[in-house]
C-alpha cells in the first residue's frame, strides 16, 4: 500500500482529502504545518507528499527543500489556491502542481500518474 | 535723398512698425516683401525671398506679377484704386499661388556659394548665378541680417519697367535688410517659441493621460488584491463542500432522490470557483498545466453549469461536439474559455434565443464555435473585442474576452470572430489537437 502524507494547515480540507485518497486506497497520514511535515518525512517512508504553500510556522516552500533533503526520491504534489507560483514548481523540485479545486478528480490522477498507478 | 527713390527715413520707420506688428512667419515675409515692390515703398517689380534652413538658403516668397500683360494690369488697378502701402501691407497673407511662387519653391543654393556675399551690404548684379534664376542680369541681392545672423536673403528686380536698380537708395536697402533680418528673426523665435509651447502642452497632456490611466491601474490593483485575498479564504470551504458533496454521492445509491440535489449543491459550488477565478484574476501569470481533455466533457461541464439560466431564458442549445475528440489543454482554463464564451452568447442573444456550439476537425486543430442568434458585433469592434477593458455592456470591466484570448493564446491556439448562420456572432476558438491517453498531467 503507498503511502501518502498530507500537509494543510485547513483540518477539514485535510480530513476530506485523507478519506478520498483512503478510498482509493492509500495509506494516509496529516500534518497542519510545514515543520511538522518535515518530522513525520524524517520518521517514516513515504512515498508522496501533498504540500499546501500557505501554512503557519514553516510554509510549503521552505518544508520542499527540507523533505528533499532528508529523501530524495519522494514524490511532491503542490496543491494551493494560488496559480502565482505555477511557473517555479519545477525549479523547487516539486512533481507536480495542483489548484485547489472541488473536483478532486484531478489531483487524485496526478497522485496515481507520480505513482506509477 | 541725394535724388535717390525710395523710401526715405520717416516712411522706413512706418513700415518698420507695420513689419513688427507681424509675428507670425508667413505675414511678415509676406509684409516684407510686399514694402519691396510697393511704389510708395521700394517700387521693384519683383521680390524674391530665400530663408536660410541648414546649409541651404530656400525659395520661400516670390512676389509680382508673372509677366508684361500682368504687371500692366496689376499697375494700372493699383494706380485706380489708389490703395496706400498701409492698405497693402495689412491686406498681406492673403495666399495667391502663382507660376512665381511654385518657381520659388523649386530655388536651393548651399551657403557656401554665398560666400562672401553674406554681410550687411546690398550688391547689384552679384552674386552672377541669380541671374540665370531671375532671367535678368539687372538685380539687387539683399542679404537679411538682423542682431547677428543672415536668415534669409532677397533678391529684386525690374524686369518689367527696366528701370536702373542703381536709382534705387542702396543705403537705404541696407537699413531694410537689417529691419527684416530682425523681423524674421523674431518671427523664428516666435514659431520656435509656439512649437515649444505645444511641445509643452502635449507632454503636460501625455502626463495628466498617464496620471490618470496610472490611477485607474493602482485602483485595480487594489481591488485585484483584495479580491485575491478574499478568493484564497473562499477557495478551501470550497473544496470542502463540493468535495464532501462527492464523497456523498459516491456512497449513496445511484438512483437515490437525494443525488439530485446534491447535483445542484456541486454545480453551484463549481460555479462559485470559477466566479472566483473570474474575480481573482489570477489568470494574469498562469502557466496551464496542459493534457489531453475530452472536448465534449469541457463543454459539457460548461453547459451544467449554465443550464438552470439558459433554461430559464428558454434559450435553444445545440450541441454538436462529437465523442472521443481530445484537445490538449489545461481543464480549468478551457471550461474558462467556454463559460465565457457561452455566458456572452446568453447575453446576446437574450430570451428565446439560439446558441449552437460545433466542432470542426482541421489537420492538427479543432476548431470550437459558438455561435448565438443575437445581434452580432460591429464591424468596428471586430479589432477592439479582444482588448482589455473594451466592453459594450454596461457593466463590468471588459476583462472577459482578454481573458479569453489570453488563455487561448496561451494553449498555442488563437480565437476568431464571425458572422454566425444563426445572424448574430460566432467566436471560432482554434485549439491543437491533443493524444489518445491522458499523460503529462504535471506538465
Amino acid at each position: 500500500m503507498k503511502r501518502i502524507l498530507l500537509v494543510d494547515d485547513d483540518e477539514d480540507l485535510l480530513e476530506l482529502y485523507r478519506e478520498t485518497l483512503q478510498e482509493e486506497g492509500f495509506s494516509v497520514d496529516t500534518a497542519t504545518n510545514g515543520r511538522e511535515a518535515v518530522e513525520k518525512v524524517k520518521e517514516k517512508e513515504y512515498d508522496l507528499v501533498v504540500l499546501d504553500i500557505r501554512m503557519p510556522e514553516m510554509d510549503g516552500i521552505e518544508a520542499l527543500g527540507y523533505i528533499l533533503g532528508e529523501r530524495k526520491d519522494i514524490k511532491v504534489v503542490l496543491n494551493t489556491a494560488y496559480a502565482s507560483y505555477k511557473d517555479n514548481f519545477l525549479t523547487w523540485g516539486a512533481d507536480a502542481y495542483i489548484l485547489k479545486s472541488s473536483d478532486l478528480s484531478e489531483l487524485v490522477a496526478a497522485i496515481k500518474k507520480l505513482l506509477c498507478l | 535723398m541725394g535724388g535717390k527713390e525710395g523710401p526715405d527715413i520717416r516712411d522706413l520707420l512706418k513700415i518698420d512698425e507695420f513689419l513688427h506688428s507681424a509675428l507670425e512667419l508667413d505675414q511678415a515675409l509676406c509684409r516684407i516683401l510686399t514694402a519691396l515692390t510697393a511704389g510708395e515703398g521700394f517700387g521693384f517689380n519683383r521680390a524674391l525671398l530665400l530663408l536660410r534652413k541648414g546649409e541651404y538658403f530656400e525659395g520661400e516668397k516670390w512676389i509680382g506679377p508673372v509677366s508684361h500683360e500682368d504687371a500692366a494690369r496689376i499697375w494700372e488697378e493699383l494706380e485706380r484704386k489708389k490703395i496706400t502701402l498701409q492698405e497693402m501691407l495689412e491686406q498681406c497673407g492673403e495666399k495667391r499661388e502663382n507660376v512665381l511662387s511654385k518657381k520659388a519653391k523649386e530655388i536651393k543654393i548651399h551657403y557656401e556659394k554665398l560666400q562672401g556675399y553674406l554681410e550687411r551690404k546690398v550688391r547689384i548684379g552679384e552674386p552672377k548665378f541669380f541671374s540665370e534664376i531671375l532671367g535678368t542680369r539687372e538685380f539687387a541681392f539683399l542679404p537679411l541680417i538682423g542682431r547677428e545672423n543672415c536668415t534669409g536673403i532677397i533678391l529684386a528686380d525690374n524686369i518689367y519697367s527696366g528701370k536702373k536698380i542703381e536709382e534705387i537708395d542702396v543705403n537705404m536697402l541696407e537699413f531694410y535688410g537689417a529691419i527684416a533680418g530682425a523681423v524674421i528673426e523674431r518671427a523664428l523665435l516666435y514659431t520656435e517659441l509656439r512649437k515649444e509651447k505645444e511641445r509643452y502642452e502635449q507632454a503636460y497632456r501625455k502626463m495628466k493621460e498617464l496620471q490618470e490611466s496610472t490611477r485607474r491601474v493602482e485602483r485595480l490593483a487594489a481591488l485585484g488584491e483584495a479580491t485575491a485575498m478574499i478568493a484564497h479564504e473562499l477557495r478551501n470551504p470550497l473544496v470542502i463542500i463540493g468535495g464532501y458533496t462527492d464523497y456523498i454521492m459516491k456512497k449513496l445509491e445511484p438512483g437515490e432522490k437525494l443525488q439530485e440535489k446534491l447535483k445542484v449543491i456541486k454545480r453551484t459550488v463549481r460555479r462559485l470557483e470559477l466566479a472566483l477565478m473570474n474575480l481573482s484574476g489570477y489568470l494574469k501569470d498562469v502557466s496551464p498545466g496542459y493534457r489531453s481533455l475530452p472536448l465534449s466533457s469541457v463543454i459539457q461541464d460548461t453547459l451544467l453549469i449554465l443550464g438552470p439560466e439558459m433554461e430559464k431564458m428558454e434559450i435553444e442549445v445545440e450541441k454538436e461536439i462529437p465523442e472521443g475528440l481530445t484537445v490538449w489543454g489545461d481543464p480549468e482554463l478551457l471550461r474558462h474559455v467556454f463559460l465565457n464564451l457561452l455566458k456572452n452568447a446568453v447575453e446576446a442573444c437574450g430570451r428565446g434565443g439560439r446558441i449552437r456550439i460545433w466542432c470542426e476537425e482541421r489537420e492538427n486543430e479543432f476548431v470550437v464555435s459558438v455561435d448565438d442568434s443575437g445581434p452580432g458585433v460591429k464591424r468596428e469592434d471586430v479589432e477592439e473585442i479582444f482588448k482589455p477593458f473594451f466592453s459594450r455592456k454596461s457593466s463590468g470591466l471588459g476583462l472577459g474576452l482578454s481573458i479569453v484570448k489570453k488563455i487561448v493564446d496561451a494553449h498555442g491556439g488563437r480565437i476568431e470572430v464571425k458572422e454566425s448562420p444563426l445572424g448574430g456572432a460566432s467566436f471560432q476558438v482554434y485549439l491543437p489537437k491533443g493524444g489518445e491517453d491522458e499523460e503529462n498531467i504535471a506538465r
